[in-house]
């Protein structure tokens, strides 16, 4: 009995490495990031061809229909005023997601500038930076943005704004924490004293190792601002009607709920599979950055 | 191959040539100030070097010894001006090197070149080894792109590589090799002076003896100069010429390596020799120990008079109230010490 | 000293037997074709590729190895301290006849601390950094001793004074980062020797100090050791270290032992190339200077990737075809002296072709 195969005592419960389990762990490491892409790709492709789609004019009133399920002709239903609700999920999706991409852009970009700035040059610029960062921070992201907007008033641009505002702060400080992280390593000693100006190593050694990790963070924003965004339509103070909005699709079928529950619920869905995806996504790019960065 | 004779040529020339002493450090001092934003809180001072004298010739080797807290390396950045001295001077053929700026400055880097510790942390894990070790000239603009990768085989074959790992990451090497990457792109100028900072520590034992060898090849070859850090002893015996020992931000003896290690004049360095195991049994069951009492004191708060008198067996009141000064006794010692 | 078993690589006792042979030589560890591996993504690697010794009471054996020997990983498989995804897969450790790999989690835990003591490497992390010295004393003394908070605080500054640690009563309320590295290594010191325990493992405890705080830790290990009648396993790679604090040494490579034996044999009369190849390359701080080290070729090998035959063959001197298809044993070369070489085995009379690597 003293020559055992695996001493029950030492086995740890529930991480025995049984193939199974661990054929599927790693399926969905690496195929994380193509499953999110599988998602979220098709989704923009139709949304920008939508108006080349033999689908319904999202804007065509048609009475005789009001109010209609799902049917061959309309696949998600029709709303009171019998337009197809298909067509304006994916009208609305343009909207969305041009909402989405664009504060992820801004947030991630100004986080990029903003963040190596703070954190390699002088304690005066990171001090002064990072004061108006904590401001921001203060205030809960739904709350300013509304406050931005009833400023400014509701359109694309003011939510796109309103919604980065809350964003760019907190991309700031994660940019600053990795530029002073690699600011103490031994290869920017190496690349200082062959001479090379701070510019140089920002260009060549301190941005491009940040880079990855902001792209992770900037499929998060994407999703968020796409929540928040429906969450300001909803309530009226984000893009207004005629143009729509998951959000305000979702504002127009409140009142249908009992009647025409497809109102609300596919544009609901589709949010949920829009974030879904685009986190996926930044999961995905995460898993292929870890072995790297460990390394 | 010509074309490198005659770059390296090149840069020996616009750098000037050889004077004697190579290099000499006078009262070099660094001392790092808390900053505080609120003017009435208490700065402190970290007095990391205070008051460093050596002089290093063409070709030699100086070992910089000493523990944790000492300042050597410090001062080996220093050297490379990577950190500003808070007072003396660095002298490097005559001309004090804080006196340069600009397009001088850069010409000076071109001489003095550093290896550093760790060697997976000392290259850019982005880039491959071949950009890594070419990047001293791409920033000074040396040759042209032929030129400098030309060069860089020829510095990857001659620290023991292959040039075609120049392709490679350094996440594919290996401590040792790594650490040979580092020593080729300190050659990539030509430098007349190369810090090593503690340069094998953070290898495995066996492989060591591999970039000690090496380093002590191309000193030969390229009539290099070494300012070697370390706090490991037995090799810093092994490659130094002469050996300065620091304690506390002040050398406490200066001397021929051979003679120091043979004869250590100075209470610490008897304690540090003393604390060294050797590799044979029976050597350490015959050695008498001297083991040091207490830690060492806080660097921003060094002991009154010698630094070194909370810990000496040797002290006595004189100890507290007058600082020793490094004064030469035979045969070219120098040794801070009142009772020595 | 122990006797050891002639080839303990092929040896496989039943139980009983282990049981009675060890009480019979008296030793306090036996070990015995101890194998630990770590299922990983990249595939299998066998940190401890069947190992054994036997430790007797009082006595002080230290194993050297670099990275990938596997000498911290076996120091932690003989408590049960390897966690997912390593798994100790064969072989047995018998301490004071008790076997520990068929002990429970709850045994194991009675003996850690209690017979068993632990020094590891870093005393930061090692330490609580949130909890009071005082507090990490006294609970295992009040676990392990029974005794009450009043009587452990006791003992605790007792202990403190016996490591050497100045006014220990202030102490005792300090954070652990208040104290320096050094102090902070005798209190991990303290607390091992608090509960009396009958084995010290101590893995790379000096590895992060300074040389003069180093020597006074290993001094103090040493008389405390001699004192209390505790065995110490002491890991490390430093060869100085382990002849001034050892008295039986076993070198490891590539997760087995290829040298095996009391110091002043294997210092004065190495059997196995990789152990000449070490004490050669190191240079001395006393003693003839050379010109030139002896370098030993390559890296210390990877473990997922090992050749078929001797795992040290890639970087051998001596090595020959026969290395490189047959795996060495450990064979006797000297009283209680083992090494597992062909080359160096006056009673191999098999050769190969000499595979030219430089020496």
């Amino acid at each position: 009995m003293s020559v055992v195969s695996t001493p029950a005592n030492l086995r740890i419960p529930a991480s025995l490495p049984l193939p199974d389990f661990s054929g599927l762990r790693r399926l969905m490491g690496h195929q994380r990031s193509l499953i999110g892409l599988a998602i979220v790709l098709p989704i923009v492709v139709i949304a920008l061809a939508g108006p080349y789609l033999p689908i319904a004019d999202p804007l065509e009133t048609n009475p005789t229909v009001s109010l209609q399920g799902p049917s061959l002709d309309h696949p998600l239903g029709t709303d009171k005023i019998g337009r197809d609700v298909l067509s304006r999920i994916i009208a609305g999706a343009r909207t969305s997601l041009f909402v989405g991409f664009s504060v992820a852009t801004i947030a991630v970009g100004a986080g990029i500038v903003l963040g190596t700035l703070s954190g390699f040059l002088s304690k005066w610029v990171d001090t002064a930076v990072m004061s108006v960062v904590d401001v921001f921070l203060a205030f809960p992201g739904l709350l300013l943005a509304i406050a931005m907007v009833a400023v400014f008033g509701a359109g694309t641009w003011q939510v796109i704004l309103a919604i980065a505002i809350s964003d760019i702060p907190r991309a700031i400080r994660l940019q600053r924490s990795m530029v002073l992280g690699l600011k103490t390593r031994p290869f920017i000693d190496a690349a200082r004293m062959a001479h090379a100006p701070s510019w140089w190593i920002l260009v060549r050694h301190v941005v491009p190792s940040t880079i990855a990790p902001m792209l992770v963070v900037a499929s998060i924003y994407a999703a968020n601002a796409i929540l928040v965004e429906a969450s300001l339509s909803f309530l009226g103070l984000g893009i207004t009607p005629p143009e729509p909005s998951w959000g305000n699709l979702i504002k127009d079928g409140q009142q249908y709920l009992q009647t025409g529950w497809w109102i609300s619920t596919f544009p609901g869905i589709a949010i949920l599979i829009i974030s879904i995806g685009l986190h996926l996504v930044s999961d995905g790019i995460r898993e292929r950055l870890d072995p790297m960065m460990r390394s | 191959m010509s074309l490198l004779v005659t770059l390296a040529e090149r840069i020996e020339q616009e750098r000037g040539g050889p004077a004697f002493p190579l290099l000499d450090v006078r009262g070099l001092k660094k001392h790092f100030v808390s900053s505080s934003v609120f003017k009435w809180k208490q700065r402190s001072v970290l007095r990391a070097v205070d008051g460093v004298d050596f002089k290093l010739e063409a070709g030699k080797t100086l070992g910089l010894v000493g523990e944790s807290g000492c300042g050597k390396t410090t001062t080996g950045r220093m050297l490379l001006r990577l950190e500003e001295p808070t007072d003396g001077a660095i002298m490097i053929d005559g001309q004090d090197i804080q006196q340069l700026g600009g397009k001088q400055l850069k010409l000076y880097r071109r001489r003095v070149q550093m290896i550093f510790q760790d060697p997976y942390m000392s290259l850019d894990p982005r880039l491959s080894i071949r950009d890594s070790v070419s990047e001293p000239m791409d920033v000074q603009g040396v040759g042209t792109r032929k030129d400098r990768r030309d060069r860089v085989s020829w510095l990857l074959e001659r620290v023991g590589l292959s040039a075609e790992m120049g392709s490679r990451l350094p996440s594919q090497l290996s401590g040792g090799q790594r650490q040979r990457v580092g020593v080729a792109r300190a050659l990539a100028l030509n430098p007349s002076i190369i810090v090593a900072d503690e340069p094998t520590s953070a290898l495995d034992v066996s492989v060591r003896a591999q970039v000690i060898n090496l380093l002590k090849d191309i000193q030969t070859d390229m009539n290099l100069s070494y300012v070697f850090i370390s706090h490991d002893l037995s090799t810093v015996r092994h490659i130094s010429d002469d050996i300065a020992v620091m304690y506390l931000g002040k050398i406490v003896e200066r001397g021929k390596a051979e003679d120091l290690f043979d004869h250590p004049m100075h209470p610490y360095t008897q304690a540090l020799l003393s604390a060294v195991p050797v590799p044979d049994p029976v050597k350490e069951a015959q050695r008498e120990v001297h083991l040091l009492e207490g830690e060492l004191p806080s660097p921003s708060n060094p002991p009154s008079g010698c630094r070194f008198r909370t810990r000496c067996p040797l002290a006595i009141e004189q100890c507290a109230a007058e600082e020793p000064l490094l004064s030469v006794r035979d045969d070219g010692r120098y040794v801070a010490c009142h009772r020595v | 000293m122990a006797i050891l078993h002639r080839n303990p690589a092929n040896y496989r006792p039943a139980s009983d037997e282990l049981r009675s042979s060890s009480s019979r030589t008296g030793a306090l560890l036996s070990v015995r074709d101890l194998e630990t591996r770590f299922f990983t993504k990249t595939g299998t690697v066998a940190a401890v590729n069947g190992v054994s010794f036997d430790l007797a009471h009082g006595e002080r054996m230290a194993i050297v190895g670099e990275s990938g020997s596997g000498k911290s990983v076996m120091s932690m498989s003989l408590i049960g301290l390897v966690s997912h995804p390593g798994k100790v897969t064969n072989g047995d450790v018998m301490l004071n006849g008790r076997s520990l790999i068929d002990m429970t989690a709850t045994e194991l835990n009675k003996i850690r601390g209690k017979e068993v003591a632990m020094v590891f490497q870093d005393p930061m992390t090692s330490l609580n950094p949130v909890i009071r010295v005082e507090d990490q004393m006294v609970a295992p003394m009040m676990r392990h001793l029974g005794l009450t908070h009043h009587e452990a605080r006791e003992r605790a500054v007792l202990l403190l004074t016996q490591v050497g640690i100045p006014d220990p009563e202030k102490r005792l309320r300090s954070y652990p980062h208040e104290l320096s590295g050094g102090m902070r290594q005798r209190v991990l010191i303290a607390i091992a020797l608090s509960c009396k325990p009958d084995l010290i493992l101590a893995d790379e405890p000096t590895t992060a100090l300074d040389v003069t705080i180093q020597a006074q830790i290993v001094a103090l290990l040493k008389d405390l050791a001699e004192e209390t009648g505790a065995a110490v396993l002491f890991v490390t790679h430093d060869l100085g270290l382990v002849a001034r604090f050892a008295q039986k040494v076993a070198v490891m490579y590539a997760g087995k032992f290829v040298e095996y034996g009391p110091i002043r044999e294997v210092f004065a009369n190495p059997q196995h190339p990789y152990t000449r190849g070490l004490l050669s390359s190191i240079p001395s701080i006393d003693g003839e200077k050379v010109e030139r080290l002896v370098q030993i070729e390559g890296s210390p090998p990877d473990l997922r990737n090992l050749p078929p035959g001797c795992p040290f063959m890639p970087r051998c001197p001596e090595a020959t075809s026969l290395c490189a298809s047959a795996l060495p044993d450990l064979t006797e070369r000297g009283r209680d002296h083992v090494a597992a070489c062909f080359m160096t085995d006056p009673t191999n009379a098999k050769r190969g072709e000499p595979v030219g690597n430089a020496g």
